[in-house]
């Protein structure tokens, strides 16, 4: 089942020079998790924006689910659509983490008997229930991030959107959120994720690589990131085992013409060291 | 020997001092940090980071201890002109400090704190030119809105904003958050320019890549305290320090325990690693 369909989409923000982002076609299926790739000015954010309603394409149709994105349908499509955004400390307004997932059910007017509930399992979901006391000001980054996404959640949308969620978080919690976003994606969440860490991006189902407001390309994840001219041009930080590789053919070794996520790179290396029993 | 820039003895700072909300940010600080060089400052989130470059950039006074910052000292009782003082030697760029752009065009942006110290014109202008150069901003681009900008170019409008004061310190907090690679590289690249020149830099940041090529001196900060302040290789062979404050080595060092032999000087970065593992494969090659 689709759950976006975007049709020859074209934005150009008001007052600016140039498009945005140029006659864009884009499928997503439910419970895929879609990486978007690009440097930065490549049209990302326009995407995020376009796909959540918060601006409606210059030209072209974009639908979520069965509902077309226009000034008319904005309650529907942003009750579908989720978004957590780069910095998780603009998005809090509640003196308690629980507060804060509650404030986004009252604004729905979810039955009060209902919320505890919805709270809970949220809280669980993103390893913060012990935290519910908790003011998101005192919380690390992280863990700011994870109430964002509980919050979001709370709403149950059908598709997750993460703008550069993990941005300004340190290695190990980015490392949490991917492993939440794996696990959300496993219980039929849709989720579609910019970022410019290939090292997250290798995680993907499908990557969609944009340029200059144009896709460049879209497919696989594996077939996408393989293509090395094109990860060199997005100016993407490399996961340490392709960076490895990189430097390794330049030092004159032969290494495969594939992209490998580091776990994999290490295993190809470990055999080519004879570590490997 | 080299002078000192930053001084801190025995600095603790609490917020909310005095009131049933008070927290410690930091305690018991005590380092010093020379002129003209290269800290980076790394710890968790909530680790007091934020806390203590606020206190370096003169925005916060210390609730207990001195801070002295190129000559100039900070304690609880100083006024409001002493904090001025420090804060117009240092210059701080926030973490997305494009989020604080709100002039019409870029040069205006650049040109706003000039103008509100009463330069000439002249001097203005040539100093607004100079910045936006030193952070390569396109020429094309002076006279656009900010907000027509990629996210890379309006991070360099606002350093550039900061440059422009000509700083004999520069506080960076987490400057690469959400730039691709060649857009950090870049502003990576821009930093040591700046550090070569004399500029003494302080830089938040997570990523240990950058600790280990760029920076001379790293500080760890770990539960509001000073855990470590060295050379970056030492600590970054001090795994249990590391582990203790929640901070992954570099990836270079992870990928190392790996694939080199036990007991192997582990290199700190991926060129390197890939050196040491180059001459082994080719060794390989020759035996078979």
């Amino acid at each position: 089942m689709n759950v976006i369909e975007a049709h020859d989409v074209s934005f150009t923000y008001p007052g600016a020079n140039g498009t945005a982002l140029r006659n864009l076609d884009l499928i997503v299926k439910a419970g895929e998790l879609l990486a978007v790739i690009g440097q930065n000015g490549s049209g990302k954010s326009t995407l995020v924006q376009l796909l959540s309603g918060l601006q409606l394409p210059s030209t072209g149709l974009i639908n979520i689910g069965n509902t077309e994105v226009n000034d008319r349908n904005l309650a529907s499509i942003h009750q579908q659509v989720g978004i957590v955004f780069q910095n998780p400390g603009s998005q809090f307004v509640g003196s308690t983490v629980a507060e804060d997932v509650a404030f986004g059910l009252e604004n729905r007017q979810v039955p009060s008997d209902e919320m505890p509930a919805i709270i809970k399992r949220c809280l669980q979901v993103v390893d913060m229930w012990e935290y519910r006391h908790t003011s998101p000001a005192t919380l690390s980054g992280g863990q700011q991030q994870r109430v964002a996404i509980a919050s979001v959640l709370a709403l149950q949308p059908k598709i997750l959107i993460l703008d550069e969620a993990t941005s300004m978080l340190d290695p190990l919690a980015r490392q949490q959120i991917m492993n939440l976003l794996v696990n959300l994606r496993q219980q039929g969440l849709t989720i579609i994720m910019v970022t410019h860490h290939l090292s997250e991006a290798e995680q993907a189902d499908r990557a969609l690589a944009l340029n200059n407001g144009e896709v460049l390309a879209e497919g696989p994840v594996h077939a996408v990131l393989s293509q090395q001219k094109l990860v060199q041009q997005l100016e993407l930080h490399l996961a340490p085992g392709e960076h490895l590789l990189n430097q390794l053919q330049q030092l004159g070794i032969s290494t495969p013409d594939r992209y490998l996520t580091t776990e994999e790179a290490v295993q190809w290396l470990k055999q080519r060291l004879n570590l490997t029993q | 020997m080299a002078q000192t820039a930053i001084e801190f003895n025995s600095v603790g700072y609490t917020y909310h001092s005095g009131t049933s909300l008070a927290s410690s940010g930091i305690r018991d600080v005590t380092f010093t940090i020379p002129s003209g060089s290269f800290t980076a400052i790394i710890g968790q989130t909530g680790s007091g980071k934020s806390t203590l470059v606020n206190l370096i950039a003169g925005l916060s006074k210390p609730t207990t201890g001195e801070v002295t910052v190129l000559g100039q000292s900070l304690t609880k009782q100083s006024n409001k002109a002493q904090q001025a003082g420090i804060q117009q030697s240092v210059g701080y760029v926030f973490q997305f400090p494009e989020h604080q752009l709100f002039a019409n065009t870029v040069w205006d942006d650049v040109a706003f704190g000039p103008r509100n110290l009463g330069w000439s014109t002249a001097k203005i202008n040539q100093q607004v030119q100079t910045a936006l150069e030193q952070v390569n901003f396109p020429t094309n681009r002076y006279q656009q809105s900010p907000l027509e900008l990629s996210g890379g170019q309006q991070r360099l409008a606002a350093i550039a904003g900061v440059l422009v004061m000509q700083p004999q310190i520069l506080i960076l907090d987490e400057p690469t958050a959400g730039l691709d690679s060649g857009a950090s590289q870049r502003l990576l690249l821009l930093l040591n320019q700046l550090h070569q020149a004399g500029v003494t830099i302080i830089m938040i940041t997570h990523h240990l890549e950058y600790v280990a090529e760029h920076a001379d001196r790293v500080m760890l900060m770990g539960d509001g305290q000073l855990q470590f302040a060295g050379h970056p290789q030492e600590l970054f062979r001090n795994a249990e320090l590391m582990k203790h404050n929640h901070v992954l080595p570099p990836a270079a060092v992870q990928l190392g325990q790996q694939l080199l032999p036990p007991g192997t000087n582990l290199p700190l970065s991926l060129n390197e690693l890939a050196k040491k593992l180059a001459t082994q494969l080719k060794a390989g090659e020759q035996d078979e």
